[in-house]
């Protein structure tokens, strides 16, 4: 009975504990994350974005992407991969209308994945 | 993390009501709930396993899930008849004093000719050889056996729930002056008014009127007839 017990109070702090900080993680590290691509988005919309500032922001997200492999679906990295790749070589070709719609894509996919792991009821159903 | 507690939670829940919506007849040896638990584990377990694309995390946090789950249940079983109940179950009591409970059998999705196949299962072929058959909530037929009935005919099952099982009929050689001679003697006229009814090769009729206690006797089997 107390072994029960005890082992339901583990697993259920194992649980809670883990949303509550895996939560907090995906929270800090997009939010992070979008700070930087706002920057690359606005700065592409004005034409000055250089690639040094998108090779930047390339290496913020790969830092970024390992830890994340642990949380997130693959696929979905794959995604943000293939969005911030052509994203560098718009601006390293100056094709600045494509490069900020790549940055518009990335921070739409930056706000939306953490959000389908939040407990809500369409992600329940 | 969390929400896939929740999912898990909200799935496990679900195959409790739908194996205990579909009867004792779909498990074997086995709790419902123990049964739900092997089958989810394994699968839980297997895809993050094969599917590099899935984080290792997920099949951890559904495996913990079902895990306090069990924990949860198994708890509140202990402390309560009416969750136990709920959740695996009770025993049905088959066969009675009275015969053959088709009622009780209707409840766990069975017929008598699943009853019968399990009362074989425990060595017994005759259904007067036992006093009561119970079907534990673990799907299995447990019976008191009469010791002075013997085992050694095989009765076959020729109407069950007022329907001619005709293939068990055309099996035993049997006419319908036979059957009629049988209800004639019982008083039934129509074959709606049986519940069961068998007959073994030395002529030995189980007959159990709907809503009442069963018969036996023994009876002439036209001609040669015997198996």
């Amino acid at each position: 009975m107390v072994k029960t017990l005890v082992s339901i109070i583990v697993a259920a702090l194992v649980i809670v504990g883990g949303g509550i900080a895996e939560n907090a993680y995906l929270s800090a590290t997009f939010d992070g994350l979008t700070d930087v691509y706002e920057e690359i988005y606005h700065s592409s919309e004005q034409e000055k974005c250089t690639v040094g500032q998108a090779e930047s922001a390339k290496k913020a997200w790969f830092d970024k992407k390992k830890t994340l492999h642990a949380l997130i679906p693959h696929t979905e990295i794959k995604e943000v991969d293939l969005w911030v790749y052509e994203l560098t070589e718009y601006v390293r070709q100056g094709n600045f209308k494509e490069a900020s719609a790549k940055a518009y894509v990335i921070l739409e996919l930056f706000d939306k994945i953490p959000k389908t792991f939040s407990i809500s009821l369409e992600n329940l159903l | 993390m969390s929400i896939i507690f929740f999912r898990a939670a909200v799935l496990l829940v679900t195959l409790i009501i739908v194996m205990r919506l579909m009867g004792k007849r779909q498990i074997g040896e086995m709790q419902p709930f123990e049964f739900i638990i092997t089958l989810l584990i394994a699968e839980l377990a297997c895809i993050p396993m094969s599917d590099v694309s899935i984080p290792l995390i997920y099949g951890v946090v559904s495996v913990l899930a079902v895990f306090i789950m069990h924990q949860l249940l198994t708890l509140l079983s202990m402390k309560s008849d009416l969750v136990r109940h709920a959740a695996c179950g009770k025993p049905s009591v088959v066969i009675n004093k009275n015969g053959v409970d088709i009622a009780e059998l209707k409840r766990n999705n069975m017929g008598v000719d699943d009853l019968i196949e399990s009362l074989r299962g425990t060595g017994n072929y005759s259904l007067d050889s036992v006093y009561y058959a119970i079907y534990e909530s673990n799907g299995k037929l447990t019976v008191l056996k009469d010791e002075e009935k013997e085992n050694k005919y095989l009765p076959l099952l020729l109407v069950e729930e007022g329907k001619l099982k005709k293939n068990n009929f055309e099996l035993s050689g049997l006419n319908d002056g036979f059957l009629k001679e049988v209800m004639a003697k019982n008083g039934v006229k129509t074959l709606k008014q049986i519940d069961v009814m068998t007959v073994d090769g030395t002529g030995k009729v189980y007959f159990q009127k709907a809503k009442e206690k069963f018969t036996t006797f023994k009876t002439e089997l036209p001609g040669e007839i015997s198996w």
